[in-house]
């Protein structure tokens, strides 16, 4: 599916009072900086003094019009929203930390941050590969549908909340709620997990190395198979992780798929 | 004919109007289930509503419309604060998000083809697009919902406007439900989640907790759609001013407001009855809040809930909506609540009859609307649906128009609270809108008596002096 | 709705009001509406008072200067009269004010003797305690108020989009413990049983400036240390009395806290390094104090955590 682009239009008219944003998040005005440097299908870009909006220009300017597929960019500075929305194949480096939202809604690109993430990095990616070198926030990898999403450190709460599918590494600790409402997918966790493990399962897996503060309601523990620690071998020798010695595997208990009592107008009356 | 006050060994006391049929056979019914009961539909009990409000015509002080022929403009744009395309529609009202799981997808098709023939929006509703559905909507609300079922940016990227869905007035507060007789093969694959189980979807977002997260949610949802559509905030109505004004702050470019009255395909019936308020009493509260916030003329307001007829449309237009969405009453129009002479049976499907049929949460629509089952759903026929949602948008239309054509506007859009009064203490103090053959809006008033006696006051003192006071 | 902001130099002091501007500046989209300050300069045998004599949002018509005057030389005539000896009252903006003084008595009838003043109220009252909180970004209340030379120990700090009250002043965080000597706190969430805690509170007869939740915090903390528990186990308390979700910071004369509710849905992100430990909302204000590479983590649900300085 290819993105709407428009070109960056001149304002034309005296800014309407409402198109101001007070918080400064929405700058509907903003043109592509067009400052990368360039060379061949490689290109550069030093965001220490451009805003969300302009990074994000100048990531598609790249990428759709420079025919660019390789794309550093360096003084992220812990912004929030950046490389979002992008649908096709690409290959950037975030040299540096994100904010929130960092490579939400993705479908293809292979992104590599080396600093940290704030809260729900990558949230709903389709498919593709995030590596975050340092810790994550909050909600990492909410939502997500596919491809994987690798934290090299430690994540916050309610890491892969409603899961769709997809694998989530992360090489320390998760905090409470892991894989709350996860519905598909799996999460490999090597340190510890906090209270509240897998609340709400409805399927996919959760395998944690450490320690578990407590399951949620409706996760079970159950027997690792031979498959599993051949996925579990293969996804580290991909990222180059210490593969931790045994791993505790994590299903749903299903005991809330359905009310357990129905009236009788809700049985099913006709098929 | 006997003597009914006679002295009578079998005369009744009376019977309880907190212990009705109804509630002794609910305890009942809890007893056996050990769980709160579902079921479809809005609000049962009483609350104040649309009509008690009435219009305030013009007769000789003000210039009519000529009623059926002359000009009254009803088109229609959302959103043009932030987006690069705002939401262009030509009617004020538009059909709401409603779920393909809830509804059939023959139901989804027809009031998808039935709002492009009267030049108004659909919306996804939860769940994920359709692509049928998609085709055949000439404008296309994609909802983000809290459960994030079927969710896909490319979806995304095809939408006209986005809305977040935060809350719905039928319950606000609490998620979606699906009860696992819908949750077909197909269903369940679009949502990822094994078939057959009962769905309660989240009350929260995955990937934000607060209104600040909020605010940046809504930045990455621009980015990501390069600030071409409207980004729409759908809220329960509960502590409307409150929350509108929050809402307003996290920067979108319309709010949408759900009354208590709205229904949905399946939800507790304890939360149905016991959560939100009026929409007559949330649309002021809204305006308030926009203006209180100052951006009264950059966000649009689209209200919900209960939407019956071009008089209710009105009536929201005039308290300060620019849209309308409706639901429940579209549903009806394809031939919700219907008995079809000879095909359904809706006593023998339901427990029910038609008009009190709100069991859309079993799956058994016998109008096949709300089911998935494929013989029920042959029920509906897309066209012949289509039309008739036409049919009732175009009326709702016309009414609506009529009446301010009456109240002396070109356009729909110029009607405003002063073109109402009020029936009730209770919707004139809810509405502010003063009650019919007098000034009085109940609250407003004292409020703006105790002012002048203050100033009053204050003057008497600056003149005069403590000192000198009479003595009281 | 806001952004929350602590660093505490732990072994010195530093530009305190500088970094704490660029911080929350750095998160001024959380909360453009107002911007407070909770700074500690250089503990004294003076006491330090901040109070203001009317809000930004009042009306100045023609009798408003007479007005303020009048109510300053009261405030200064009864600070004398309940047994203070007044080094200096600096006017800080043409509303708020900044007070020296020495005194030995209990603070509580001092700060209700003050606030009976009309439209006074005290911000804050300590031996190094002095909050600053104003209308406007971080770097308009800096300008206004010559923050960026303040220097000092460790301070907190907060940018509000006001939603349940109005914006003025009144609502704007941080808030002093009242009548708690140099106690002052900062919150990002809500608690959903306030009106009980503040109920209760008011029943021992603490009385509340705001209707703001984090008031309560503050009162609570104080009180707790003052009934004799230690400023951790005052806040681990806390995360069991008090309902809602919230992520907390605390400051007392020496020392920084921060506390984290069991449902952990108000971000903090922190970075404890050499001499300094920065607390912020979004690790982007932590950034513009510490711009090289740094390593940050979210504390976890129900976690308190306090360092000394």
């Amino acid at each position: 599916m290819e993105q709407v682009m428009q070109a960056p239009e001149q304002s034309t008219v005296a800014t309407k009072p409402g198109r101001y944003d007070i918080r400064g998040l929405a700058e509907p005005d903003a043109v592509a900086p067009r400052t990368a440097v360039v060379s061949g299908d490689k290109a550069e870009l030093d965001a220490a003094d451009l805003s969300t909006r302009q990074i994000n220009l100048e990531l598609r300017r790249l990428l759709n019009e420079e025919g660019v597929s390789d794309i550093t960019v360096r003084n992220p500075r812990a912004r929030h929203s950046i490389a979002v929305g992008l649908l096709e194949r690409c290959r950037i480096k975030i040299d540096g930390s994100l904010g929130y939202f960092g490579c939400g809604l993705i479908d293809g690109p292979e992104i590599h941050v080396t600093g940290r993430v704030g809260w729900s990095v990558a949230e709903n990616m389709m498919s593709g590969v995030v590596v975050v070198d340092k810790n994550a926030g909050s909600l990492t990898g909410a939502a997500i549908r596919g491809g994987d999403l690798v934290i090299r450190g430690h994540v916050g709460a309610r890491t892969g909340i409603d899961q769709k599918g997809g694998t989530i590494i992360v090489g320390g600790n998760a905090g409470s709620m892991t894989g709350f409402m996860m519905q598909r997918g799996r999460q490999i966790i090597c340190g510890d997990a906090g209270n509240g493990l897998g609340d709400s399962m409805y399927d996919g897996t959760l395998y944690v190395a450490g320690k578990v503060a407590s399951l949620g309601i409706d996760c079970v523990e159950a027997e690792m198979t031979d498959a599993d620690a051949e996925l579990i071998d293969r996804k580290f020798r991909i990222y180059g992780l210490d593969r931790p010695d045994t791993f505790r595997k994590f299903v749903c208990g299903k005991q809330l798929y359905n009310y357990d009592t129905l009236e009788p107008s809700e049985r099913k009356l006709v098929l | 004919m006997a003597d009914e006050t006679a002295p009578s060994e079998t005369t009744l006391l009376g019977e309880s109007k907190i212990f009705t049929p109804e509630v002794i056979n609910d305890i009942h019914m809890k007893a056996e289930l050990g769980r709160y009961r579902m079921r479809g539909g809005g609000i049962f009990k009483k609350i104040p509503h649309w009509d008690e409000l009435v219009f305030l015509p013009g007769t000789l002080t003000r210039f009519v419309i000529e009623g059926y022929r002359e000009k009254c403009e009803t088109k229609t744009v959302l959103g043009s604060r932030f987006a690069k395309k705002p939401l262009e529609l030509d009617i004020p009202i538009y059909i709401t998000g409603m779920s393909f799981g809830a509804l059939s997808l023959e139901a989804k098709m027809a009031l998808a083809k039935g709002a492009s023939m009267a030049g108004t929006a659909t919306c996804s509703g939860e769940g994920g697009m359709i692509p049928p559905e998609r085709d055949l909507s000439t404008k296309w609300y994609y909802q983000v919902i809290q459960s994030r079922y079927g969710f896909n940016p490319h979806h995304l990227m095809l939408a006209d406007a986005v809305e977040f869905f935060i809350g719905q007035g039928c319950k606000v507060g609490m998620g979606g439900h699906l009860m696992g007789q819908k949750v077909t093969e197909q269903v369940a694959e679009m949502r990822s989640l094994p078939p057959g189980i009962d769905q309660r979807s989240p009350a929260r977002h995955p990937d934000w907790m607060g209104p600040d997260d909020l605010s940046l949610k809504v930045q990455e949802v621009r980015e990501a759609t390069d600030y071409q559509v409207p980004i729409q905030l759908k809220l329960g109505a509960s502590r409307v001013y409150d929350d509108v004004r929050m809402a307003a702050k996290c920067g979108p470019d319309v709010i949408y407001l759900d009354g208590a009255e709205g229904g949905t395909g399946a939800g507790p019936h304890i939360g149905t009855e016991e959560t939100g308020i009026p929409l007559m009493a949330a649309i002021p509260e809204a305006r308030r809040a926009l203006e209180d916030v100052g951006l009264a003329d950059e966000i649009d307001l689209v209200v919900a809930g209960g939407i019956r007829n071009g008089a209710d449309v009105a009536k929201c237009i005039a308290l300060g909506a620019t849209a309308v969405a409706i639901g429940t009453a579209a549903l009806m129009a394809l031939g919700s609540n219907k008995e079809i002479p000879g095909v359904t049976d809706y006593v023998g499907a339901t427990g029910a009859p038609a008009s009190k049929f709100y069991h859309m949460h079993t799956g058994n629509d016998p109008a096949g609307i709300t089911t998935q089952d494929p013989e029920l759903r042959k029920r509906l026929d897309v066209d012949e649906g289509a039309m008739r949602v036409y049919n009732f948008l175009h009326a709702l239309t016309l009414e609506a128009q009529m009446l301010a054509r009456a109240c002396g506007k070109t356009n729909i859009h110029s009607l405003e609270p002063e073109d109402l009064a009020a029936l009730t203490t209770e919707s004139a103090a809810m509405a502010k809108v003063p009650l019919a053959g007098t000034n009085y809006v109940p609250g407003v008033t004292e409020d703006k008596t105790l002012g002048e006696i203050k100033q009053l006051l204050e003057k008497h003192v600056a003149n005069d002096g403590l000192a000198g006071g009479s003595g009281v | 709705m806001c952004g929350i902001a602590g660093i505490i130099y732990t072994n010195g002091r530093g530009d305190v009001g500088r970094d704490m501007t660029n911080m929350l500046q750095a998160m001024k989209h959380r909360g453009p509406d107002s911007t407070g300050y909770a700074l500690y300069g250089e503990p004294n045998d003076l006491l330090v008072m901040r109070f203001k004599l009317a809000d930004p949002n009042d009306g100045s018509d023609f009798g408003y200067e007479e007005r303020l005057n009048r109510s300053r030389r009261e405030v200064e005539a009864r600070l004398a009269k309940i047994g203070a000896t007044i080094d200096r009252v600096e006017g800080e903006s043409e509303y708020a004010y900044r007070a020296t003084f020495r005194y030995d008595g209990e603070l509580k009838p001092l700060a209700d003797y003050v606030e009976d003043v009309p439209g006074a109220e005290v911000l804050s009252l300590g031996h190094s305690l002095e909050i600053i909180k104003d209308l406007g970004d971080a770097e308009t209340v800096a300008e206004q108020y010559r923050l960026k030379e303040f220097t000092g120990t460790h301070a907190i700090g907060h940018v509000r989009m006001a939603t349940e009250s109005d914006v003025d002043i009144a609502g704007a965080h941080p808030y002093w413990a009242y009548p708690f000597s140099d106690v002052a706190v900062v919150h990002n969430g809500q608690l959903t049983n306030y009106h009980q805690w503040r109920r209760r509170l008011e029943r021992t007869g603490h009385r509340f400036q705001s209707e703001c939740d984090s008031e309560i915090i503050a009162v609570y903390l104080a009180q707790s240390m003052a009934d004799g528990l230690p400023l951790e186990a005052a806040m681990k308390q806390s995360l069991e009395d008090l309902d809602g979700v919230f992520t907390y910071l605390v400051v007392t004369q020496d020392q920084l806290g921060m506390a984290k509710d069991e449902m952990a849905a108000k971000p903090l992100v922190l970075h404890e390094g050499d001499g300094v430990v920065a607390l912020a909302s979004e690790e982007g204000a932590i950034r513009e104090v510490l711009n090289q590479e740094i390593d940050s983590y979210d504390p976890y649900e129900g976690e308190v955590m306090v360092w000394s300085r």
